[in-house]
């Protein structure tokens, strides 16, 4: 099972201190890299100036349940530009106030991209 | 659709499974071939692909009673499209095959078909002619 749970627009920047803000629509939540752990998405609730964009595009959130084709996972891919999606699979949910903090881990695997414009 | 045809096309379908896809799920992938044709009883299901911009482009909703996806079924062409629960949906889920014999031993089906693409494909052709030759506001309405 394949589920689309949410898409829209992502907008990810970088500020002055070098803190990546990833915005999904107007939600925004601080990208970590935590060495050891590795990449992490985590609740944010304070205004954050972006000093430059980094990239900025389509999103899609799939939930995966039983597909052998995909891990079963939640999957967050975001456009990058000439018909490529980056997929990064999140281990939990997206962040909430009750489980503020999200591994994501970066996946070849794109639901976005059918075969035929690979 | 004429009463007698729907409810042909109603009997045949009771055959099969009910099944229930929630809101978002995707009956079908693009590139995916289906293992089934779905007959719709509740919900709608948009057809879309993805485009090299990243965009959705919608090109049908279903409503009940329609079945599809009827040009992989006939043709065998590729889908290239995703199919996905616009709203919770109930569909019943028939074999290709039986589907297909089912249309070929049942003309008056087969023309009820062939009216419904008739009336798609005018409709397609219109928005095309539109978006070709029209003018701003009805490249928009179409």
């Amino acid at each position: 099972m394949i589920k689309v749970l949410r898409d829209g627009r992502y907008k990810l920047i970088e500020t002055r201190q070098q803190i990546k803000i990833l915005y999904l629509d107007e939600t925004p939540y601080v990208w970590l890299f935590i060495p050891g752990i590795g990449h992490v998405l985590e609740v944010t609730h304070k205004p954050h100036k972006a000093d430059h964009v980094l990239a900025t595009g389509n999103y899609r959130l799939y939930a995966v349940k039983q597909e052998r084709r995909f891990s079963q996972h939640k999957h967050l891919e975001l456009f990058i530009g000439e018909g490529q999606w980056q997929g990064y699979l999140l281990l939990t949910a997206l962040p909430t106030n009750k489980q503020p903090r999200t591994r994501l881990v970066a996946t070849d695997e794109t639901i976005s991209v059918p075969n035929h414009q690979r | 659709m004429p009463s007698q045809v729907a409810n042909k096309i109603e009997r045949f379908f009771s055959n099969y499974p009910l099944k229930h896809y929630r809101k978002g799920e995707l009956l079908i992938l693009a590139d995916e071939d289906p293992k089934h044709i779905f007959h719709l009883t509740t919900g709608q299901v948009r057809e879309y692909d993805i485009s090299e911009k990243g965009d959705e482009i919608v090109v049908n909703v279903f409503k009940p009673p329609a079945f599809f996806p009827m040009s992989w079924a006939i043709n065998k062409t590729p889908n290239r499209y995703f199919f996905e629960a616009a709203a919770d949906v109930t569909a019943r889920l028939a074999p290709p095959d039986e589907a297909l014999a089912f249309l070929k031993t049942n003309p008056d089906v087969m023309f009820d078909l062939l009216s419904r693409l008739y009336i798609g494909s005018n409709g397609l052709l219109r928005r095309m002619a539109h978006l070709m030759g029209g003018s701003a506001r009805s490249r928009l309405i179409f």
